[in-house]
């Protein structure tokens, strides 16, 4: 990690990705970001590249976007979340449960054992956790998630 | 997982029960959408790691 850690500007962007994730399980593009916050993209992918310093915004590999603000991935992921209104993908299963942790709410997940390939589903119905039984197997230590976040 | 390990070549790391995992991210996660996060330090990582019972070097942040 480097330089200054990010703005109060640099925390309003990531305030507006977070809530627009927990509104409709989608990431706004820069160029909506830049409207909401009346800035330029090139300012949005700045504040982004900052973001991603401080371990709280990934981006796209390319850029052209955002890509992760954990527990929410822009993109579909084998951790699909069922909530009550919307179907949310978690980048992991850490954080198939973290979906329902941080918006308050039920969520199912159907996925399967990455290792078996045996279906699997789990999650948190009428605020309790409910599913298969199973376990997590973590290969990254979390002090090191952000070496490589893609593949943590 | 011996056979995934050696099949995928990455090293063993650390298995947590749903139980345990859900335990953790409650408090991991609960503050984070609110406008007005600014972070968690290692420390304050490290303390909810303590507090769910997650021991062991592969759960030290600091």
């Amino acid at each position: 990690m480097s330089g200054a850690g990010p703005s109060d500007f640099d925390w309003a962007v990531r305030a507006e990705i977070y809530r627009v994730f927990a509104d409709v399980a989608s990431s706004p593009s820069f160029e909506q970001l830049s409207s909401v916050l009346d800035t330029s993209v090139a300012q949005i992918s700045a504040s982004v590249a900052v973001l991603y310093e401080a371990h709280e915004i990934a981006p796209l590999p390319d850029g052209s976007g955002v890509w992760m603000a954990n527990p929410f991935s822009a993109t579909e992921t084998e951790y699909p979340v069922e909530t009550p209104t919307m179907t949310v993908y978690a980048n992991c299963a850490w954080d198939a449960l973290g979906v329902p942790a941080i918006l308050g709410t039920d969520g199912w997940t159907r996925t399967r054992c990455q290792e078996s390939h045996v279906p699997m589903e789990f999650g948190v119905r009428d605020g309790r956790l409910e599913g298969d039984d199973g376990v997590i197997h973590l290969v990254t230590p979390p002090r090191d998630a952000w070496l490589d976040i893609g593949f943590t | 997982m011996d056979d995934w390990l050696e099949r995928t070549g990455h090293r063993r790391g650390a298995t947590i029960d749903l139980a345990q995992m859900w335990a953790l991210v409650q408090p991991w996660y609960a503050d984070r959408v609110a406008p007005e996060w600014r972070g968690r330090s290692a420390e304050g990582g490290q303390a909810i790691m303590d507090a769910v019972g997650l021991t062991g070097e592969f759960w030290r942040l600091v």
